[in-house]
Formats: structure tokens, sequence, C-alpha cells
């Protein structure tokens, strides 16, 4: 791969040490690491280069993090957008999801987790389309309240399922390899994180598929997971 | 020192000023009326002893009588209404009425009138004396007087000044106890609730100077913990910064031909993130825990346990874990992560080496719990909520092990954030043990 070709990542982070050695880290991974210390240069930097996705820090000397995206995204730009956050709550996760981030991670993170999760996100792409909320029958998942209801009873559903689920329903239909969901979810593929995918399947199937449902989540043997999506599909 | 209820006090001045004034004023009184009563009598005693003598002279006015027959004649004839009446000539008894006690002769000793009360005299013509005197019975009677007058009076008195002290008391204490109706619903951290001042003085002071503390109180709360929201963070840039340099030396050294992956920057990474929670926990210790969390998410609590276990007991032997599948709860993931790291953290600093602590998770009715057993450690009974209290280091703590004195405040404080709480269960001589207890879940 040649520098040329190489997918341009754009590092929007005000802390000029952070921003040189996460540069340095994803240009040793073959990464052109674009850095911007502003969100004004982040936004003219973004029209100007070949850009394949952004890493933007929430808390920017001129500009907040959310907004700048939520600007992007009405101005048309479809470049997936990894948000650096403080925290990484629910009202974090909804602002960010809000302001039309694909993923988010809380600082100070691990090297290892950026680079999966930069990893998934140049692999998924942004979809602005991507479902928000999944329906299916009398099932309701949103997924940026990281809430599920089935009729109108509450079901219980933890974050890692919930992470799960939402991954699975983006493939709409299309199944997902396990390696994928460990290394995007978990951050690791060792035999303890496989297990506790196994788990977590398991317990989404016994919350969601009660009586006489017919199955939501498939198993496709030796390669992963896929939703069996109802007909009509996930709306967004 | 007991302390005593204001009104008590009052209560019980008032039935002392009142018994007090009661009886002086029956005692004037009493004095006053025997007074009058003594003047009253020595009156009567002498208009008596006039009428006698008159009587003695027109008796001694008839045909040649002695002034002895005379005298005798005229107390014979005459009435003394009770009173005793007497003539002697020197120390000789002339004459007596029939009524009363002997008086005694005149100018001997006063035990010779022991009978008598008041005595009159009256000099007679041809040397006689008349005396006349009320007996003992009509003086004894005005101090029957005085002590039936105090006796009926006291309990008078006594309802009268209760009464009276309830009312004075109760108006008296009445703006006092409003004052800490006010003080006591009021919530920590929050602004007073505005009441109209007092309209009596000395209670509208000590609102104004309580309300001045109370605001320059919550000043500095508000600024420390602003203070420990800012410091929190500002410590995640550089704490940023180091784990990336951290973690890029160790890539750096583990792609050296040859080299072994370095355990003092494993070591060094595992640190930052140890000081990340510990920065997060102070941002978490400066929320007030009234406030509560936001509706938070769906937690497995035998999830959190079983990840804290491996986080906490990496190098120990793992606890002994009983847990069921799920032990769910809503709330802050991260925060009910640390709370439960830190209940585990406790229990393996202070478990005797080579004993395992053990952790359980049931779910009981309309909470969750979380008990975690640290063989052969104590809890002193004295230590009770001192282990609760932020940088309260135990002396065996202080002594051995490293930690903070922050595990235990904020393992409490993020359990009261979701609605539950820490507590020591153990007696002073059983295995120490704590139970962490959070509202289950349940549908919104």
């Amino acid at each position: 791969m040649t520098v040329r070709d190489a997918p341009g990542i754009l590092l929007v982070e005000d802390d000029a040490e952070t921003r040189q050695a996460v540069a340095r880290v994803l240009a040793d991974e073959g990464y052109r690491v674009v850095g911007a210390e502003r969100g004004e240069t982040g936004t003219r930097a973004l029209k100007s280069g070949q850009i394949a996705a952004v890493i933007l820090d929430v808390s920017l000397p001129d500009a907040s993090g959310f907004d700048l995206c939520r600007d992007w995204r009405a101005a048309g730009v479809r470049v997936p957008v990894l948000m650096l956050t403080a925290r990484t709550d629910v009202s974090s996760r909804v602002r960010g999801l809000d302001a039309g981030a694909d993923d988010y991670l809380g600082k100070p993170f691990a090297l290892s987790e950026l680079r999966a999760r930069l990893r998934a996100l140049l692999r998924r792409g942004s979809d602005p389309l991507r479902p928000r909320v999944l329906n299916a029958g009398d099932l309701t998942i949103d997924f940026g309240r990281r809430q599920a209801w089935l009729g109108r009873a509450e079901i219980p559903l933890t974050r890692r399922e919930i992470d799960v689920l939402e991954r699975l329903a983006w493939a709409r239909g299309h199944a997902v390899p396990r390696g994928d969901l460990l290394e995007e979810i978990w951050g690791e593929s060792t035999p303890e994180a496989t297990a506790s995918l196994e788990v977590i399947i398991a317990r989404l199937r016994r919350k969601l598929e009660r009586g006489d449902r017919e199955s939501l989540i498939r198993t496709v043997r030796g390669f992963g997971y896929a939703l069996a999506v109802p007909p009509g599909g996930p709306t967004p | 020192m007991r302390a005593q209820s204001l009104t008590t006090r009052v209560l019980r001045g008032t039935v002392f000023a009142t018994l007090v004034t009661a009886l002086a004023g029956a005692a004037t009184a009493a004095l006053l009326a025997r007074g009058l009563w003594q003047a009253h009598e020595r009156r009567a005693l002498l208009d008596l002893a006039a009428g006698l003598a008159q009587a003695v002279e027109r008796e001694g006015a008839e045909e040649g009588t002695t002034p002895e027959s005379a005298a005798v004649e005229a107390l014979r004839e005459s009435v003394t209404s009770g009173h005793r009446a007497e003539v002697w000539r020197g120390q000789i008894l002339i004459a007596a009425s029939l009524a009363g006690p002997s008086i005694g002769a005149p100018g001997a000793a006063p035990s010779a009138a022991q009978g008598a009360w008041l005595i009159v005299t009256r000099p007679l013509r041809g040397g006689l004396l008349l005396v006349v005197a009320s007996p003992r019975e009509k003086g004894e009677e005005a101090f029957r007087v005085f002590g039936w007058s105090l006796l009926l009076s006291a309990p008078v008195c006594v309802v009268v000044a209760v009464l009276i002290g309830r009312l004075v008391g109760r108006r008296v204490t009445r703006p006092l106890l409003d004052f800490r109706d006010r003080i006591g619903a009021a919530r920590p951290f929050d602004p007073l609730p505005p009441a109209a001042p007092s309209e009596v003085l000395e209670v509208a002071e000590l609102e104004a100077s309580f309300r001045r503390l109370w605001d320059r109180l919550q000043e500095t709360v508000a600024r420390e913990l602003e203070f420990a929201a800012n410091a929190s963070h500002e410590l995640r840039t550089p704490l940023t910064r180091i784990r990336l340099h951290a973690e890029r030396a160790r890539g750096a050294l583990g792609a050296l031909p040859g080299a072994a992956p370095s355990e003092e920057l494993r070591g060094l990474v595992e640190e930052i993130d140890r000081l990340v929670r510990l920065v997060d926990s102070l941002l978490v210790l400066s929320r007030d825990s009234a406030a509560g969390i936001p509706a938070g998410e769906v937690v497995n609590v035998s999830d959190l346990v079983a990840l804290a276990s491996r986080r906490v007991f990496a190098v120990a032997p793992l606890p002994e874990i009983e847990a069921p599948d799920e032990a769910l709860v809503r709330g802050d993931e991260a925060l009910l992560g640390i709370a439960v790291e830190n209940l585990l953290d406790n229990a393996r600093k202070f478990s005797l080496p080579g004993r395992p602590p053990r952790v359980t998770v049931s779910e009981e009715g309309p909470s969750v719990r979380v008990t975690v057993t640290s063989p052969g450690a104590r809890i002193a009974g004295d230590l009770g909520d001192r282990l609760f209290e932020r940088f309260y280091r135990g002396p065996e703590a202080r002594a051995s092990h490293a930690g903070h004195g922050l595990g235990l405040p904020l393992a409490r404080h993020v359990a009261r954030l979701h609605g539950g709480d820490v507590r020591p269960l153990s007696a002073p001589d059983e295995d120490a043990r704590f139970e962490l207890t959070l509202p289950a879940w349940r549908s919104l």
C-alpha cells in the first residue's frame, strides 16, 4: 500500500502531545494521518483531502465536537466519525449519536481499542440510514437510549446485549462474523470474550424469543450470527 | 448534663415564681389580718375595761360599800363575753369574772399570764387594779386562719402557675421550634427555604446568623465540588498522554528482536488505568448523593462481579463467587463497576493470605444483594461508620496495605446514588462481611 492510497484519517484533537502520539501510532499502522488542532482547521481538512474516517475530540477550543459533527452531517459529509469523549455514559452516547457520530471512545483509551474501532469503522463505513431503532413484530429496540420493549413491557437488556443486537441490526440480515463482533464490542478475541459472546447470545434469545415467536437471532455455523429480520426490515 | 426543653424550664420557673409569690402574699395577708385583729381585740378590751370601771364606780356610789365589794358586785353582774376580768389589790385577788382561766397577779412573771393573749390593766379607786384579758385561743385563731389560707391557696396557685407557665412556655418556644423545623426540612447543600423573619428579635437574629453560616458553608462545598470536577477533567488530558506514551514504549520494546514483553510497562499501563479510575472516583464523590443518577441502563451485577474479580484478583487466588446468571439493576455501569471493584479490592487487601474471599450475589424481592466476606479479617465494633468516612484508613490499613481510604466511602456513595447502600454486616468476632444492596431492575 502506498501513501497515496492509504486511508486518510483526520484527527481533530487540541492537545498537541496526544495528537502527535496517536498520529504516529496510526502512521505506523499504515494510515495517512491529517492532524487538526481546532474545529475550523478540521473542517477545512475534511473538505480538501481524501479522508476515510475522522477521530474527533469532544472538547475543542473553538467548538464542541458534537456541534461540529452535526454541522458536517448537515453539510452532507458521509465520512464515519469516531468521537473521543470524557465519559461513555448513556447521555453522552445519545448526544454523540444524535449529532451523527458513528462510534465513541472514552478518554484515556487503550491504543488497541482505538485501532479496533477504527478498523471496524473503515470496514463498515458511515451509514446515514443506519437503524437507530429496530422494530420486529411487537419488539422495539432503541439503540440510542439502550432500551427495549416487547409490546408495552420493557425488556431489561444490558449494554453488551444491546451492542450485539445493534451490530447485527446494522448488517440488515447479513451474517456478522464472530471475530468482528468480538473486536468491535469486546476489543479482543480471547477465549474469555468468545465465551462471553455466547452467553450474551443465549441471554438475548431467552429474553426476546418467548413462546412461539420465531427465532430472532440466527446462528451461522462456523461463521457468526445474523438477525432474522422480519419482512419490512428495520426501520431507520 | 441532659438537655432540657425550654418549655419545661419556663414552666418550672413560672411555677416556682408563682409559688413564692403566693406564699409571700399569703404570709403578708395573714400578718396584716392578725395585726388588724389584735388592734380590734385591744379596743374591745379597752372598752370592756372602761365599762367595768364604770360599773365598779356605780356600785361604789351606793350606800357605803367598800371598793372591794363594789368590784365583786360589778364583776358578777357584768357580761364579759368570753374575756376574763380580775380585780387585784397588790398581790391579792379581790374579784374575778366567771369565764376564762386565771390571768395571774399583775407584775408577776410572764409565765403566770400564760393563759392570756392580750392583757389590759386599768387602776380603780382605792388602790385596786382592774385586769382584763382575752384568752389564748382567740390569738391562736389568727394563726389557724393564716395556716388554712396557705394550705388552700397553695394548690390553686400551682394549678394557675402550671397553666400560665405552659402558655408562656409555648409562646416563647414557638418561634424557636418553627426555626428548628425549617432547618430540619432543609436538604444539605440546598439553599434554605425562605421564611418571613420571626417577630421575636432573638430568634430573628439567630436565624440571620444561621443563614449566613449556611450560605458560607454552601459556597465552600460548591467550590470544592467544582474543584473536584475540574480537577478530574483536567487530569484526563495528561493521563491520556501518559497512557499513550507507555503503550507506545511497550510496543517499541516488543518490536526489538528477541525482546520479551515488558512486565514493567504492562504494570505501568495498569497503574495508569487504576489512576484513571481513582480520578473518576473523585468526580463521582463530588456528586451529591441526594441528587441520584439519570435512569441509566440495565446492568447485570453478576457480570460486574465476575469482571471486577478478574481485574482485582489478577495475581491473588480468585474469590469464591456464588451468583445467578443474571441479577439486574438499573444504573451507571461504570460507577457500579467501581463500587463492586472497591468492595472486592477491600476484601483482597484484608483477607488472610491463602484464604480467598467469598462473594455472593442474590436477588431477594426488591433488591439485589452482593455480600463480600474476607476470611480472617475483623471489623472492630467501635469502628462502625468511620470506615465510610472519606480518606479514613484503619490502623491495619495504615500499617500494611496500600490504599487511599476512598474505597468504602466510594462504594457506599455509588450505592446511595442508585438508591441502595453499603453496610458492614459482621459481628466483631466474625469474618468481616460487607453487603451492597441495590434496587432490583423493574420496568419504568
